[in-house]
This record gives structure tokens, sequence and C-alpha cells, in this order.
């Protein structure tokens, strides 16, 4: 314990690191081959839809910079991880429906990610997730400010 | 150094974009058509799984035409997929 609090600015450091590469790769990626990105959602067996896929194929990889932009500073670091734990929710969901519900598995292409399966990339998604939550946490902690808002009598 | 954690932020993120342009896809798809009385490649792989003939349509198309995929410009193979319905293209 005397260990992770005497590191955790450094541990919330190397998150945000993580964050700035997965972030900006798959941003830039999905603006780069933005065709194959609406195709992907376009044909997607839980979102699938043409206004969807053509909201999707723009706000997900300038959200995703966004985010990466954020974490760069340490100003709006603590807003990028807000950010960043949104997105991984959001993806985490969409691979827990797509492994769970979906009537078929769809392709999961584009760079370094698609050598995954759907059940790795959940599981991926999932600590990514965990790991977004505990930066947030940690970052609180060192700025002194309390997890949860304690009542405070008057 | 003063400035570290921002010029090591700042690397990370051009890292970023070299991995991004890196792992751009300019390889075929492996997906052919008879378009036409033509075989063209698809510009992405739109089988994936076993089960159904993988098949697509174009999206501008008004007669929404079924093309049956295959595995080479020969079209003597068709491609198998796990999606019952015909892959839509743009």
């Amino acid at each position: 314990m005397k260990w992770y609090q005497k590191h955790r600015e450094t541990i919330v450091q190397t998150a945000c690191l993580l964050f700035i590469v997965l972030f900006a790769y798959a941003g830039l990626t999905k603006l780069l081959e933005g065709h194959l990105f609406y195709d992907s959602i376009r044909n997607s067996p839980i979102l699938g839809g043409k206004a969807m896929a053509s909201l999707a194929s723009w706000a997900l990889p300038l959200s995703e910079l966004a985010v990466a932009l954020l974490l760069i500073w340490k100003k709006t670091r603590l807003i990028g991880l807000y950010g960043a734990a949104v997105l991984m929710l959001l993806f985490t969901g969409y691979t827990l429906a797509i492994v769970f519900f979906a009537p078929y598995r769809p392709c999961s292409c584009g760079g370094v990610i698609s050598l995954l399966s759907w059940e790795q990339h959940l599981v991926l998604n999932a600590i990514l997730l965990l790991l977004a939550l505990m930066a947030i946490w940690s970052s609180l902690k060192n700025k002194g400010i309390p997890w949860k808002k304690t009542p405070q009598g008057r | 150094m003063k400035n570290l954690k921002l010029i090591l932020a700042m690397l990370a993120f051009i890292f970023a974009i070299g991995l991004s342009f890196a792992f751009m896809g300019d390889t075929g798809s492996g997906a052919w058509i008879n378009y036409n009385g033509v075989p063209t490649e698809l510009e992405l792989d739109p089988c994936q799984g076993n089960g159904n003939d993988c098949k697509v349509v174009f999206e501008d198309d008004p007669n929404q035409t079924e093309y049956t995929v295959y595995t080479d410009d020969t079209l003597s193979q068709t491609r198998k997929s796990n999606n019952p319905e015909p892959y839509i293209i743009p």
C-alpha cells in the first residue's frame, strides 16, 4: 500500500500515456480509413443503420482524439480520464452485446486490434475500463478531492 | 527536466500517429465478385466465419442485386460467412 501511495502519480501518468497512444491510434485509424469504419457500423448486428453509421463514423474518432489531447496536459488530464472512462464503457458495452446478444459475429477489422477475437476484445476493454476508473480515483486522491461527497452538517 | 511529462505525452501522441499510418491496410481483401462480367476485388473483406454463402449488395444499387463473393479472380470458389444477410457496401 505504501508503494502504491508513493508511486500513485507515476501510475496515473503511465495510464494516461497508454490511453493517449490507444485513443490517438484508434481515432486516427478510424479517420484515415473512415469508409471501412462506416462499413463496419453500417453492417453491425447490434447498431447498424445508415444514421448510426454516419454519426458514429465522425463522432467516435473525433471524441477519441479529443480525449487523447485532453490527457496530454496536466490541467485537463482529469477531464480526459473521465472521457476515457466513458468511451471505454461504451466500447465494453458494445463488445459485450456482440459477444452475448448478436445473432452473428461481424468483422472486427482494423489495425492491431483486429488480431484479437471478440472475447479477447471484451476482456481488454474491461481491463482498460478498470484502469481508467483507477486512474480517476488516484487523480482525485492526489488532488485531495474525496472520492465520495460526504454530507456536511450546517 | 521541467516539462518531461508533457514531452513524454506528446511523444506518445506522435508515436500513435506513426502507428496508425504503419498499420494502414494496403494488401488485397481476398474478396472478389463478378461485377458486370468483370472479376472485381472488394476494398474490404465482408466474409467472416462459416455457414452461409457470403454475399454483398451495393447500397446505392436500385435493384439491390446480390453478388456472391469468391476467394480469387477465377471466381471458382465461393466464400462463406456467418452473416445470413448480404453485406451492405456503401
